[in-house]
């Protein structure tokens, strides 16, 4: 059926002798089990599909989106993406791929195929059980959730190019507090099912209890100017938030303070940052971008000098080279697997050099604590004081403030716990000096 | 849509045992324009077309969401709603009765009733003026958006109803430069409303502010650290007050008792200058709805009331656990989302304070002026949230221009600790809320706080 509705779509296109255009498709299935109190209180069984038309006439790009299928809507979509397009009045041209690179072979994240076994149901119970006996100042479990999905992507333009991607997931994930006394902590944690250890429940159990519960006795911070380790977890999200500042649309408007130092040192001399989107099992691991390009391995900054920016064609063929594959179809590209390479660096080696200071394993409010033109930070921090190379004691919410860029330079030592498994955008733990930490 | 399909498809979803169904469907268009330094480099549009199906069985929901509303997509959908229980069946009939909706949200000018030439002459004169506001403006960007959405809420208790919602919305971000300094901000006005919004006026006044805010903050200093007063003014305070204690007093939370508030209705919680009221009637208000997304009448919601509290806000749902009377505040980001209870516009009601003397009584401390949002976790009552733009305060008066850093603490103390309330409530710009059901449209305001200690985060150490 879908079928047959593309094909009228693209005729319709042709009629109106739109100079390129193109279709894609996307399809997804995904289902949602909550367990509360030993009982399953929510079910979820969702489908959903969409059909994009992009069209480009005169070198200027314009898109329509639709989850309504009705055929008699064919005309307006039609219309309305070329009068888009047509309304466009940037100095970039735009440009539809014709889908004759060379596409490198890619295996990206899936759930390992037991995953078809497992009993949801009786996993998510299981998991909330062992909370509540991990430890008996666990207050509350208040959710535990599982989620699977299946997606594709079918995507074709009048330039001959014809694409096809699908994408499986699944995660559980826990949400709890724990409580002694008038002090009450939070805490959350998942998997995704793609180590054999995801499929039993101690692993999320064994991560999230210790950390929540070691936090009710935690004491104020004092403000300070320090020396700071982020754990890999924390230091991948800040990587996250400020990738950006790698984008080649930034770099056109004039709003990232990495513009002109192609070749300069921007970090320090232990510091390889890679966009991947050929890593095996990663999480944003694929062979063509948004806008249909072959992707590539590339350094964006190496042993501390900055390489690259990432490019898709628009502001490729502006600033006059090659898109390197991170094309979103619009100006402002994508990233796939960004990481910082790993270290060699134990966590008590990491905690021997640092001495004294703060170890960060939990940042609060990064979306808007973060300015990525100026590159200033101040976010909400968890963690624990750090006396003699040891942890000593939890510390209560504190922020702490710095500057990206001075961040990057202020990179002493690298961690050996670089982790994509879970997320696309990863970095091994880091120790940083100078950062400014508040305490109440 | 017909009552006759709406009725056989809310009886299959009950096949199963539910002892309640709902259908809620969701039609509309978007229009979105993105504009860099006084060029437009993308427009998009959408048609959106869905509809989920939630069946309740005591204190069991099951969902199922999907494309096609055909009366066959529609079956199916309901079909596997009720694939998650396996019960005897409790609803045997389904007789709608519509209700008439009263709209207090009148629109002047009909969305997408302007061209896009008069769309983008709008947005580059609004971006002309930030660029001829100050030689140290290096770029501007503009993004305008229109959406507009038909749904229909139908349930087996017999409710029938449909509505309309609009929105339009323009935001405005300036980025000065001066050596290797750099400061960007921005500012957003949008409303339930129609294309009045995009009054050239209102927006030129707009651009000018945000300018020279940027220009000011070129020369901002790094901010203290540690615990001193905070002074809030009108426009921001509101996202304080929504993330410090507007969550924690969600049913979403409180019906789990994962709440700091949770079992203390009746009970100071706040200082008694304090009112706080979530208000979805306002008119034309970006947070605002005519009804909630299960069809109840939207209201205004008396949350604290001179320091003590009132109540909650509340879903269906969860007001069966709580034993509560839903308050119209059930809400979602569309039909791929379970709705659940969420703010619509909250604020602090006016004080007796005169702002002047609130400034005037702080000896040293922080006036907020702009800020970027922040979060909270419900249970522990821990929020952080992010200045954009602040000045120091000394002797009662405002100094220096501070840069951006974290304000912290939790939203127990922080009601305690409001010991001012100004008589100038202001509401802030248009707000999107992140949560469980989805992002919301939301409204905030406040009049200028005085809070008497909260830990700020700066770089000054």
């Amino acid at each position: 059926m879908i079928e047959n509705y593309l094909q009228k779509l693209e005729a319709f296109c042709q009629s109106k002798n739109i100079e390129s255009y193109e279709i894609r498709y996307f399809q997804e299935n995904n289902r949602v089990l909550k367990v509360y109190e030993q009982k399953v209180c929510e079910a979820r069984d969702n489908a959903s599909q969409s059909v994009a038309l992009i069209v480009v006439q005169n070198g200027k790009r314009g898109r329509f989106d639709t989850t309504d299928l009705d055929e008699n809507k064919i005309p307006l979509i039609v219309e309305e993406a070329l009068s888009n397009a047509l309304s466009i009045d940037t100095d970039e041209t735009f440009f539809l791929y014709d889908g004759k690179g060379d596409y490198h072979k890619v295996k990206p994240y899936k759930p390992l195929p037991q995953l078809a076994q497992l009993d949801k149901i009786g996993y998510l119970k299981t998991l909330e059980k062992a909370a509540y006996e991990a430890d008996k100042r666990i207050n509350k479990v208040i959710h535990t959730t599982y989620k699977e999905g299946y997606s594709r992507l079918l995507i074709r333009n009048s330039l001959g190019l014809k694409l096809e991607k699908e994408k499986k997931y699944a995660f559980a994930s826990i949400y709890l507090s724990a409580k002694e006394g008038e002090v009450i902590k939070t805490d959350s944690e998942g998997v995704c099912f793609n180590k054999e250890e995801d499929f039993n429940p101690k692993t999320i159990i064994e991560k999230v209890v210790p950390r929540v519960v070691s936090r009710l006795d935690a004491r104020n911070c004092k403000s300070q100017k320090c020396n700071v380790i982020f754990n890999h977890e924390v230091a991948g999200d800040l990587l996250a938030v400020f990738r950006n500042i790698f984008s080649s649309f930034n770099l056109d408007a004039g709003v990232t303070k990495l513009k002109g130092k192609i070749g300069e040192k921007v970090a320090s001399d232990i510091v390889t940052i890679v966009d991947d989107p050929w890593l095996e099992g990663g999480r944003a691991t694929a062979a063509f971008d948004n806008e249909g390009v072959p992707t590539c391995y590339k350094e964006l900054v190496k042993d501390g000098v900055l390489k690259k920016f990432v490019y898709g064609m628009a502001l490729a063929d502006k600033h006059k080279t090659q898109t390197t594959g991170n094309g979103s179809g619009g100006l402002r590209p994508i990233f796939f697997n960004l990481y910082i390479k790993n270290g060699n660096s134990s966590k008590e080696e990491l905690l021997q050099h640092l001495h004294n200071g703060v170890y960060i394993d939990i940042l609060n409010g990064l979306r808007v604590g973060c300015n990525e033109t100026s590159g200033e930070f101040s976010l909400g921090a968890e963690g624990f004081a750090v006396e003699n190379g040891k942890i000593t004691y939890a510390l209560n919410q504190f922020t702490i403030a710095g500057n990206i860029f001075d961040l990057l330079q202020n990179i002493e030592m690298l961690g050996n716990d670089l982790d994509l498994s879970k997320s696309a955008c990863a970095a091994p733990s880091l120790l940083v000096k100078n950062l400014v930490v508040s305490g109440v | 849509m017909e009552k006759s399909v709406i009725e056989r498809v809310l009886l299959k979803a009950s096949e199963t045992g539910a002892d309640f169904a709902e259908l809620f469907v969701e039609q509309g268009r978007d229009l979105n324009f993105s504009m860099g330094a006084g060029k437009v480099h993308s427009i998009s549009s959408d048609l959106e077309n869905g509809a989920g199906i939630r069946l309740f069985k005591g204190d069991f929901t099951a969902y199922a969401y999907t494309n096609d509303l055909s009366e066959q997509g529609l079956m199916d959908a309901a079909k596997k709603a009720s694939l998650a229980l396996n019960d005897k069946k409790l609803i045997s009939s389904v007789n709608l009765v519509r209700q008439d909706v009263e709209n207090k949200h009148f629109v002047k000018e009909a969305l997408f009733s302007k061209t896009h030439g008069d769309l983008i002459d709008f947005m580059r004169q609004a971006s002309d003026k930030i660029y001829q506001t100050s030689s140290f403006i290096s770029r501007v960007d503009i993004g305008l958006q229109q959406k507009q959405r038909h749904i229909l809420i139908a349930n087996s208790e017999g409710r029938l109803v449909e509505d309309d919602r609009n929105y339009a919305l323009y935001g405005l971000v300036g980025v000065a430069e001066k050596g290797s300094e750099k400061f960007s901000d921005c500012v957003n006005v949008g409303g339930m409303c129609g294309c009045e919004i995009f009054d050239i006026n209102t927006a030129e006044e707009k651009a000018e502010v945000l300018a020279k805010n940027c220009v000011e903050m070129l020369g901002a200093q790094n901010c203290p650290i540690g615990k001193m007063p905070v002074v809030l003014d009108p426009h921001v305070g509101g996202v304080l007050i929504h993330e410090a204690c507007g969550h924690s007093l969600e049913a979403t939370c409180v019906a789990k008792n994962a709440s700091v508030f949770a079992n203390r209705l009746g009970e100071q919680i706040a200082n008694e200058k304090v009112t706080l009221i979530d208000d979805g009637t306002l008119p034309n208000a970006w947070g605002s709805t005519n009804i909630d997304d299960e069809g109840e009448k939207t209201q205004r919601n008396v949350l604290i009331k001179n320091g003590i509290l009132q109540g909650y806000l509340i879903d269906k749902f969860n007001g069966r656990k709580m034993g509560m009377k839903p308050t119209g505040s059930s809400r979602r980001q569309d039909y791929t989302f379970v709705p659940t209870s969420r703010m619509n516009n909250t604020f602090v009601d006016n004080g007796a304070d005169n702002p002047k003397e609130i400034l005037a009584s702080t000896d040293y401390g922080i006036y907020v002026a702009q800020i970027s949002g922040g979060s909270v976790q419900p249970q522990s009552g821990e929020f952080n949230f992010s200045m954009k733009r602040a000045y120091l305060i000394e002797n009662g008066k405002l100094t220096t221009p501070l840069k951006g850093a974290k304000l912290i603490g939790t939203g127990a103390e922080l009601l305690q600790n409001i010991v001012m309330v100004g008589n100038d409530l202001g509401y802030s710009g248009p707000g999107r809320c992140g949560s469980v059901s989805g992002w919301v449209p939301v409204g905030k305001g406040v009049p200028t706080l005085k809070v008497r200690e909260m830990t700020v985060g700066g770089q000054k150490a």
